[in-house]
């Protein structure tokens, strides 16, 4: 038995995040049809919410086990209002505590798992014309794979694009065969913790200028793992603040004095 | 590179025996066409065509140790 909600909001991207919180279960799991995308307006004139439909994906064992007498579609809209939080809530309870939380730990990956993870990666790296070696480990039952080989500087690319690029599709192709929640990093050399150095080191010259300056400063757009790294340089600073900026995938951050500009809300995280 | 975009997007769709590719060499310019089975439209483009652009990116990358460009068109 599936289980298809509704969800609006201001965007189809804020829907499916509220579908996504709402159900507790990641994206790659849903299934996600748009109703209305739903438009800016002009001025604010001419606003129309974006709605969208989500069913879990087949392995739904999880749903069907919840006891579910409601109907199979049950209308639940969450506009952004805080409001209407209650009918949020409400639909949550009603699933069970059958769902698996966002926070759940990894359990140990299936060996046929990692072994077909290896070989898309290295499938991709030769159709790309390109040479590298691969190597699979599984670290607190975390898959991590570590490219390395005479392209490693093509195989990042500008700014990790393409690292990032190859483990997104290497993570849709498993997550497409293997539904269940995936853990898998991809690094290529030592990237990953060089990038990691650089922008902590990056962070912390910031943090200084901005405390003896007070002077906001910035720091061009970054994907979730990269802020994350920078907000988590400076979270145990007390005078300074960091906010992630813009809209999207990539955000830029900001790093700011709280007292100054007046009032900005605390840090929403 | 026809056979890269060909593996990815096999991977990716339900429908997998729909899926064609097609290349077009003009002067260092490769032009990959792809055609997927309607319902799969979705699944190699993306949200926000995300996916697309993955695949976009490792194009580049692979035309660029070739000293080659390379463009990916997603046909309806």
């Amino acid at each position: 038995m599936t289980v298809t909600l509704q969800y609006s909001g201001k965007t189809v991207e804020e829907a499916i995040d509220k579908a996504c919180r709402n159900l507790n279960t990641a994206r790659e799991d849903l299934n996600i049809k748009i109703i209305t995308p739903g438009s800016k307006g002009f001025l604010g004139f001419g606003r129309r919410q974006a709605q969208i439909t989500a069913t879990p994906k087949k392995d739904g064992s999880e749903f069907s086990a919840a006891p579910q007498d409601t109907p199979s579609t049950t209308e639940v809209d969450i506009s952004s209002e805080t409001s209407q939080k209650p009918a949020c809530r409400k639909s949550k309870k009603d699933r069970g505590p059958s769902y698996r939380g966002s926070r759940q730990e990894p359990a140990q990956p299936d060996p046929a798992e990692i072994l077909e993870i290896s070989t898309v990666i290295k499938e991709i790296i030769s159709l790309m014309g390109l040479k590298a070696e691969v190597e699979t480990t599984v670290v607190n039952n975390r898959i991590k794979a570590v490219i390395d080989g005479p392209d490693n500087k093509l195989i990042i690319g500008q700014r990790g694009e393409t690292i990032d690029a190859i483990q997104y599709l290497v993570r849709k192709i498993i997550s497409h065969k293997y539904p269940h929640k995936l853990f898998f990093a991809l690094d290529v050399g030592n990237y990953r913790s060089r990038r990691r150095e650089e922008l902590e080191e990056l962070a912390l010259k910031l943090a200084v200028k901005v405390k003896s300056s007070g002077i906001t400063e910035t720091i061009a757009a970054m994907n979730p793992a990269e802020r994350r790294i920078v907000h988590l340089a400076l979270q145990d600073d007390r005078e300074i603040r960091s906010v992630s900026m813009g809209d999207g995938l990539f955000k830029k951050i900001r790093i700011y004095v709280p007292s100054k500009k007046g009032g900005r809300p605390a840090r929403r995280r | 590179m026809k056979e890269l975009v060909g593996f990815i997007a096999r991977a990716l769709v339900d429908n997998p025996e729909e899926v064609r590719g097609d290349e077009v060499d003009t002067d260092g310019t490769i032009l990959e066409e792809l055609r997927v089975a309607q319902d799969d439209l979705g699944k190699v483009i993306g949200k926000q065509g995300r996916t697309a652009r993955a695949i976009r990116t490792l194009l580049s990358a692979s035309a660029r140790k070739v000293d080659k460009r390379a463009r990916l068109e997603i046909i309806e």
